[in-house]
């Protein structure tokens, strides 16, 4: 496909999208009702949000090659923040983002210039140190803010009441399908930039950025902002579309969720990290109702038991992906790379 | 404060630190020789402790015949994890080490939950180690004062052996360079092994220790873990010396900074490691890197 016909099929995508709540087809081995039904909108909706979030983390971690493993804190952050706005200190949604968007740039700023002192494996020891931090913080409901175990649920005056009730899904819809395009918008852009091409060369070779006079740690630190910020915004987002936090989103078994996305998807490639984002939200979602329905009841103890545990179930595909993935995620990096940089040197 | 309330706490400080000097001593011995940071760790730990526990309950194990028997069933276990899948990830990025053994560890982690539930089972101190002992200026209780002792005696014949024995040198030179070890004859892949296994050994070690002082359940190694992630950093990564030294002296740092504001408890070592970053990015007693 040519550079025109693949903006063409990616508009009329976009476009369908937008339609969708007005489309009534059922499409029934996928969605349990037609796609104009809140059910199904809503679970699109989270479906984009975690297509968002994917891609905010391939752009660390596949483009620039660093392996945050606390991700899911600047995530949190986006949730935590947003919702102890709007229910703590009654604020509109609109104080509330502005309220974020500022805790999303100076957070990761802070933690990135600390972090970025070191590298590899302590880079990623020091991230997850930090994640845990805040995941410790969140669950010790500081001042009652966090709501500690039980998370953070709005109220129903919390949010402009055009984002309230089944009747008004659709516009809840429209908010996470606008900010994935935008997300997928300044992912391309950031990825293809000057500092883009940067990025991957210090994934490549970063002595070799810092002999041609680049300073490697400026670039990382960028890319660890850029990447953090967006997904505070898709924190913001799941505040809107799901309406409670939960202290599950801190965890360090939610950031490898993330990476399991990204590697799914297709490690250094934006539209694989979306895509592995979708389905692999998809599947969470829906398997968790298809295991309750029937199927899984019919299985010995021994097979199903297990099954029930979502975390087994991570742990077991990630084996999988490492072990099975020829040469493991590096090589399906390093296989990929010739593809992405090429790709994104004839956008 | 009196003088004598401050060096009970020292002493508490030193209890706490040991299953930290611990668990960092096994981080970095499989570290040195593997180049991977095994977040299994405090499964080996949980796992440690739930042996102890089920030694107890089904075939009437003492607990100081457990000391001895539990980390060697784990450091088996652990062993076998090593051939039969860690293996398969030599030459890839250390990275994809920590998240392989992660997954391992949610993996483990769930199944001892099905097992034995969330919430685990208490299981008692030993009466020859029950009570308290005269320390002179204070009674201590002699349980706590075990755990110093046994976790002071294994981190120095830990250190001896891989800093100053021959099969301390061989590990160490497996690791710089395989080949050449290879070459005169040793097998570098079974030292490996075994050295993974001790590494293991020592955690579960620590498992066996803690049985005792908390509720055996299937996630208590989960946050002592991400601890000592970050003593292993403020200490310097693969310095056997540095996890040591560190992991009592943040142990102590940790309980005497509780008593004066105690919420910080939680956080007050995570606080030391972002100053260390700071200053001195390869850890208090790591070697600079030669960039």
């Amino acid at each position: 496909m040519n550079r025109a016909t693949r903006i063409a099929a990616l508009a009329a995508l976009v476009v369908l999208l937008i339609v969708m709540p007005w489309i009534g087809v059922p499409i029934p081995p996928l969605f349990s009702e037609a796609m104009s039904a809140p059910g199904s909108l809503n679970l699109l909706a989270l479906c984009f949000v975690f297509g968002a979030l994917a891609l905010s983390y391939d752009i660390i971690f596949g483009f620039a090659g660093l392996l945050s493993f606390g991700h899911a804190l600047y995530f949190a952050a986006g949730v935590y923040v947003t919702a102890i706005a709007l229910t703590h200190w009654h604020c509109t949604l609109l104080q509330a983002m502005g309220i974020t968007i500022v805790v999303a740039l100076i957070l990761p700023l802070v933690i990135g210039a600390v972090c970025l002192r070191v590298r590899d494996i302590q880079f990623a020891m020091v991230t997850l140190a930090f994640a845990q931090a805040g995941s410790i913080l969140v669950m010790q409901n500081p001042f009652g803010l966090t709501g500690g175990e039980e998370g953070l649920a709005l109220g129903p005056s919390a949010l402009p009441a055009a984002l309230v009730g089944v009747a008004n899904t659709r516009n809840i819809y429209w908010i996470a399908l606008a900010f994935l395009v935008l997300t997928c918008a300044i992912g391309v852009w950031s990825v293809n930039s000057a500092a883009g091409r940067v990025w991957q060369a210090i994934r490549e070779n970063e002595r070799r950025v810092a002999v041609i006079g680049l300073n490697p740690y400026l670039y990382k630190l960028g890319a660890f902002v850029l990447s953090s910020f967006l997904a505070s915004m898709a924190g913001v987002v799941y505040m809107v579309v799901e309406g409670s936090a939960s202290p599950d989103v801190t965890t360090a078994s939610f950031t490898l969720v993330l990476l399991v996305m990204v590697v799914l998807g297709g490690v250094g490639t934006l539209w694989g990290a979306v895509l592995g984002g979708i389905v692999y939200e998809y599947l969470d979602f829906r398997l968790v109702v298809l295991a309750n329905a029937s199927g899984l009841q019919s299985l010995p103890a021994f097979l199903r038991v297990p099954l029930s545990e979502p975390l087994f179930i991570l742990g077991v595909l990630f084996i999988i992906l490492v072990l099975f993935v020829p040469g493991g995620l590096a090589g399906a990096v390093r296989r990929l790379n010739p593809a992405s940089l090429s790709s994104s040197g004839s956008h | 404060m009196s003088a004598d309330y401050l060096a009970s706490q020292l002493f508490n400080g030193l209890a706490s630190g040991a299953f930290y000097a611990l668990l960092a001593l096994g981080l970095s011995v499989i570290f040195g020789t593997l180049r991977i940071i095994n977040f299994a760790h405090g499964a080996m730990y949980m796992l440690g402790a739930f042996a102890t526990y089920y030694g107890a309950q089904y075939l009437h194990l003492n607990f100081f015949l457990a000391l001895i028997l539990a980390p060697l069933v784990v450091a088996v276990l652990g062993m076998l994890f090593e051939v039969l899948l860690l293996r398969r990830l030599q030459g890839l990025d250390p990275v994809y080490g920590l998240l392989f053994t992660f997954a391992a560890t949610l993996v483990v982690v769930n199944l001892m939950r099905l097992l034995a539930g969330a919430m685990g089972s208490p299981y008692n101190i030993p009466d020859a180690l029950s009570g308290a002992t005269n320390l002179g200026f204070t009674l201590y209780p002699t349980y706590k004062l075990f755990v110093i002792v046994v976790s002071i005696i294994v981190c120095v014949l830990v250190w001896w052996f891989v800093e100053r024995s021959l099969l301390g040198a061989r590990i160490r030179a497996s690791t710089e360079n395989p080949v050449l070890v290879r070459a005169l004859g040793i097998d570098t892949p079974r030292i490996i092994t075994l050295t993974f296994g001790l590494g293991v050994a020592i955690a579960a070690l620590a498992g066996v220790l803690a049985a005792p002082t908390t509720n055996v359940y299937p996630s208590m190694g989960d946050d002592i873990i991400i601890y000592t992630f970050a003593i292993v950093v403020i200490g310097g990564l693969g310095s056997i010396t540095g996890s040591i030294v560190m992991g009592f002296a943040l142990g102590v740092l940790q309980t005497l900074g509780a008593i004066w504001y105690p919420p910080i408890a939680t956080t007050l070592i995570f606080i030391v490691m972002v100053i260390v970053i700071a200053l001195r990015p390869s850890g208090l007693f790591g070697r600079p890197e030669s960039s």
